[in-house]
């Protein structure tokens, strides 16, 4: 009896959430490849890639693709074709500003950026837990095609965020969307 | 030993959720996300009615309404602050009778103090329209109240037995339009950036016939037009733009429209002037990176 359920115990174990990881990504479920930072901890999942070294409540990478047609939760408007990455900005800071659950959202910078070669945007902000704890974030975002690939880095901005900021920006320099051939092929929504 | 193996398998199933579960599959509680949205919009109405004295207030209720509306904005715990029958309670608040009663209460107030009731119709007609307009339910709140067309019903059978207190009351539509007009404009922007593109050109054109002279305004409903795109609004927006700027010619922000509109149309040559002189009218754009980015490549 004892032993079934330490059996049950290791089992579950292994079914954690959570792997370290390093090195060259390839999401097979999401087209999309970079270098991720060694021994960190990444969350098993396929909705996006979430990453982080001293816990996401203290700090995360998040790269997220999604189909350009998928609806936001907080605004109505949406990212359409031949957007320039400037509007493409201005939807995803009407978004966030409109999410209510964001406290003290500020922006502090908004402007273009240049990720691995795809014209896009980066935005600087911060904002604030129940706790009153600051976050800072920085969020790269760009469209390629049909779809929509943001990268952004969240950290509490004392002490954390400085931590690994350089580590991420060295990752976001190895982003590489599919090629477009491959983004030409139908995926589902929301991927 | 087997109660320490026990506790370690249910700390491993919770942390095995995904971090994104709303852990409202407790007992007793059925509250899902999409309810606590309309909740909280039902709060915001329900102040609007409120502050109109057109809504039963019993303190007591409302003391505890807002203690939850605070926590839920708190992003705190719902649960634990009501328990799951105060959960219920909290959301079933008032039955149908006592609201039509409360609404005729009100009414008889306003006449009282010297107002049009008839004016109370807007009211629920501002409602319904955005409720129409925004295509969403009606208010979780109100859901065991009476329909808002049975209020209005409600409201109109009453106004016509008492025709005794249709006096030529008092409205102050000048002087309340002076004072809220401020607050419709930013309400206009509001719903701009939530993309209730219909509803923010309704809130500026009600701005607009207060003071059809501000620069700001006729900016707004470009910005309205330039972001909804539909057939024809791209023309629409730059004359509002144009308008704008023949009210304040020094006023940046519908030179960068413009410019953004004429650079993606591929009239360089316009785009550039546009770009130029609203970089020349202002050192503190917000995305000034962005004009000055575009301006570098031609000037290379």
């Amino acid at each position: 009896m004892n032993k079934g359920i330490l059996l049950i115990a290791l089992l579950l174990t292994a079914c954690a959430p959570w792997a370290q990881v390093g090195g060259p990504y390839l999401s097979s479920s999401s087209h999309f490849s970079i270098v991720l930072p060694q021994k960190w901890m990444m969350l098993k999942t396929s909705e996006y890639l979430l990453i982080s070294k001293d816990g996401p409540f203290l700090q995360y990478i998040l790269v997220q693709e999604r189909h350009k047609s998928k609806p936001f939760e907080h605004t109505r408007k949406v990212l359409a074709d031949a957007m320039l990455p400037q509007e493409a900005a201005q939807v995803i800071v009407d978004e966030l500003s409109s999410d209510r659950s964001l406290q003290g959202f500020k922006l502090i910078q908004n402007g273009p950026a240049d990720i691995n070669g795809h014209h896009g945007f980066r935005l600087f902000f911060t904002n604030r837990n129940a706790d009153g704890v600051v976050f800072k974030t920085m969020y790269y975002g760009f469209l390629e095609g049909e779809w929509f690939f943001a990268i952004r880095y969240t950290a509490v901005e004392r002490y954390y965020f400085q931590k690994e900021v350089k580590t991420f920006e060295k990752m976001l320099h190895t982003f590489n969307p599919p090629e477009a051939d491959e983004r030409s092929i139908p995926r589902p929504l929301g991927r | 030993m087997k109660r320490l193996v026990f506790a370690i398998i249910i700390v491993l199933l919770v942390a095995s959720l995904p971090l994104r579960a709303v852990c409202l599959a407790l007992p007793d509680c059925t509250m899902s996300k999409e309810e606590l949205r309309l909740f909280s919009q039902a709060r915001e109405q329900e102040r609007i009615l409120d502050e109109s004295g057109f809504l039963y207030a019993d303190p007591g209720l409302e003391s505890y309404l807002e203690q939850v509306a605070s926590k839920l904005e708190g992003g705190g715990d719902l649960i634990s602050l009501l328990g799951p029958g105060g959960l219920r309670a909290a959301i079933s608040g008032y039955t149908r009778k006592f609201e039509a009663e409360a609404d005729l209460v009100g009414l008889k107030m306003a006449a009282k103090a010297g107002y049009d009731i008839v004016e109370a119709l807007r009211l629920f007609e501002y409602l319904r329209k955005e409720i129409e307009i925004n295509d969403t339910r009606e208010p979780f709140f109100f859901a065991t109240h009476p329909k808002l067309q049975g209020r209005i019903e409600n409201c109109k059978r009453f106004i016509k037995n008492h025709p005794s207190l249709l006096m030529s009351g008092v409205k102050n539509t000048r002087e309340f339009l002076a004072r809220t007009q401020e607050l419709v404009l930013e309400n206009a922007k509001l719903d701009l950036k939530a993309g209730r593109f219909d509803t923010a050109r309704t809130g500026i054109e009600k701005y607009l016939a207060i003071s059809p002279n501000d620069a700001r305004a006729h900016f707004v409903l470009g910005e309205i037009f330039r972001q909804r795109a539909r057939r024809g609004d791209i023309e629409k927006a730059l004359r509002s733009y144009e308008t704008a700027i023949s009210l304040a010619p020094f006023y940046p922000e519908p030179y960068e429209a413009m410019g953004l509109i004429y650079y993606k149309e591929g009239r360089m040559g316009l785009a550039r002037v546009s770009f130029e002189t609203c970089l020349a009218l202002s050192t503190n754009l917000p995305d000034r990176a962005y004009i000055e980015s575009y301006v570098r490549k031609w000037r290379q």
